[in-house]
């Protein structure tokens, strides 16, 4: 049949079964049908394969083909008003972060040596203080407790540190051996210089000097902390007599207790201030934002 | 209710009137999507990813038949799954058994209306129809399908394949001529008003 039916000749039976030829067209393949034929077998065929495909039956869906809402996407809708939410939580909670750590670090970078120093204190003299501290008489605690009461009242009127600054600061002239009371100078002076003299308690700095080393070290672990300045007054001065009492019993040197005590109270004491705190709570918010801006941009790229 | 009606509806968001136009044109969309791709769970995977696919554009639809816009769309997902396909083993069109041997009779083309014999017959007549069109390019299985079992005009097909006209009278001629050869293998099995001639004579 190939050899007996062109290919055109083909596509016009193929058109004609499908009544798809112009009547020119049609009128023209009738009559070649009436004296051809091998057109007329070649239309049989054609048809009946028509037919034959035209007879598969139609195939009922197997399943319901509704949308869930899921899939048509109304879900989704909703991916992009979080993500820029989210982001922007990030982006806000991010700038806020940087902001404050270089607030921190500038406005009161001055002090900013020692929380490494702390960082650096070891361990193990923490137990020792705590051995120590067992061992102190009573009459040792007695005193660090009356020193707390007199020094309360002088700190509602005015700030503790700023006395013990001063006394750090003639610490220093008097006996500077200490690596501590050295790196605790140039911060003493600046707190001292912001200080009237006046308002300095001289007692109690020229009785012991090698607690207002202490103290003076204290003093900028606080003013180190930012606000924590005139919060924590009345706990610094407890632990420190608590130092001080220490020294002169346990019997050692001047150098030895330096050494051993002040990373010890400064562990013991500190607590987290309000700007550790909110540099945490910013980073955290910062991440977890981020994390879920990253989750519904995928989500929405699904 | 009309679809336009339906469709104004879908444009506003209301998924349940979408929902409707699904339950009206799934048989035609999973048919042409089975007729076309020739696998059970393929035609499902597309029949269902071009109801997404309308739903997400139907505001793209200009008016016009709304079987034929929903045609092309279905079209294009079967290329999408054949393309898919393409990447992947492809499975056999007739279901085999545990021994990996074909199972003459599959579940899904039982017909419960007819005796035993009709519907063995009109099974393996189909399954015969199936496997030729499943020899034949996927251009020309596309507009068989679309103008013998859709029964879609020149022109429609024209529209929904975005193809010249004169090259889908081509194509459905040569892919009737393909078939014919095909089906002259299987001249026992067709039926007396189907029984093509021996090709000698």
């Amino acid at each position: 049949m190939k050899e007996q039916i062109s290919r055109r000749d083909w596509e016009r039976l193929s058109a004609y079964v499908d009544d798809q030829l112009t009547p020119h067209e049609r009128s023209r393949v009738e009559e070649r049908l009436g004296n051809e034929p091998r057109l007329r077998d070649a239309l049989d065929d054609l048809r009946m394969t028509r037919a034959a495909v035209k007879s598969l039956p139609q195939m009922p869906a197997p399943r319901n083909f509704t949308l869930t809402p899921e899939m048509a996407g109304q879900e989704l809708q909703r991916s992009p008003r979080l993500f820029a939410t989210f982001r922007l939580a990030s982006v806000i909670s991010t700038v806020l972060l940087v902001m404050v750590i270089l607030g921190d670090l500038i406005g009161f970078g001055r002090v900013g040596m020692l929380p490494a120093q702390e960082m650096a204190a070891p361990a193990a003299p923490m137990e020792m203080e705590a051995n120590e501290a067992v061992e102190e008489p009573e009459t040792s605690a007695k005193e660090a407790e009356a020193d707390v009461g007199k020094v309360e009242p002088e700190e509602e009127a005015q700030p503790q540190p700023e006395a013990m600054a001063e006394a750090a600061l003639e610490a220093e002239s008097a006996d500077a051996e200490g690596i501590e009371a050295e790196e605790v100078q140039p911060q003493a002076e600046a707190l001292a210089e912001a200080v009237p003299e006046d308002t300095v308690n001289d007692e109690s700095v020229e009785a012991e000097p090698e607690l207002a080393t202490e103290r003076g070290m204290e003093e900028d672990e606080v003013a180190g902390e930012g606000e924590a300045y005139n919060v924590e007054p009345t706990l610094q001065p407890a632990s420190t007599q608590g130092a001080q009492t220490t020294v002169p019993e346990g019997g050692l040197s001047d150098d030895l207790a330096a050494d051993s005590e002040i990373p010890q109270v400064v562990a013991v004491s500190k607590p987290i201030s309000t700007i550790r705190v909110f540099e945490i709570l910013l980073g955290v918010i910062a991440i977890v934002s981020g994390v879920a801006a990253i989750y519904f941009r995928r989500r929405k790229h699904q | 209710m009309d679809d336009a009606v339906l469709i104004q509806q879908s444009l506003q968001g209301d998924l349940d009137a979408f929902n409707r136009l699904v339950l009206a044109y799934q048989d035609m969309l999973y048919n042409q999507a089975y007729r076309v791709i020739g696998e059970p769970g393929a035609a499902e995977d597309a029949t269902q990813e071009a109801f997404i696919s309308a739903f997400r554009k139907l505001h793209t639809y200009r008016g016009g038949s709304f079987k034929s816009w929903l045609l092309r769309i279905v079209t294009n997902a079967c290329y999408d799954e054949l393309r898919r396909r393409k990447r992947k083993p492809i499975a056999p069109l007739e279901p085999q058994n545990e021994d990996g041997e074909e199972i003459e009779s599959p579940t899904w083309m039982v017909d419960p209306g007819d005796s035993p014999e009709e519907r063995l017959q009109q099974r393996e007549l189909a399954g015969a129809i199936q496997r030729c069109l499943d020899q034949l390019s996927t251009d020309f299985r596309m507009v068989v399908v679309l103008i013998d079992v859709q029964g879609l005009d020149y022109a429609e097909v024209s529209k929904v394949l975005e193809t010249p006209l004169g090259t889908i009278k081509s194509r459905l001629a040569r892919a009737r001529h393909r078939m014919q050869d095909c089906l002259r293998e299987f001249r026992e099995l067709l039926p007396s008003a189907f029984r093509l001639r021996e090709e000698a004579s």
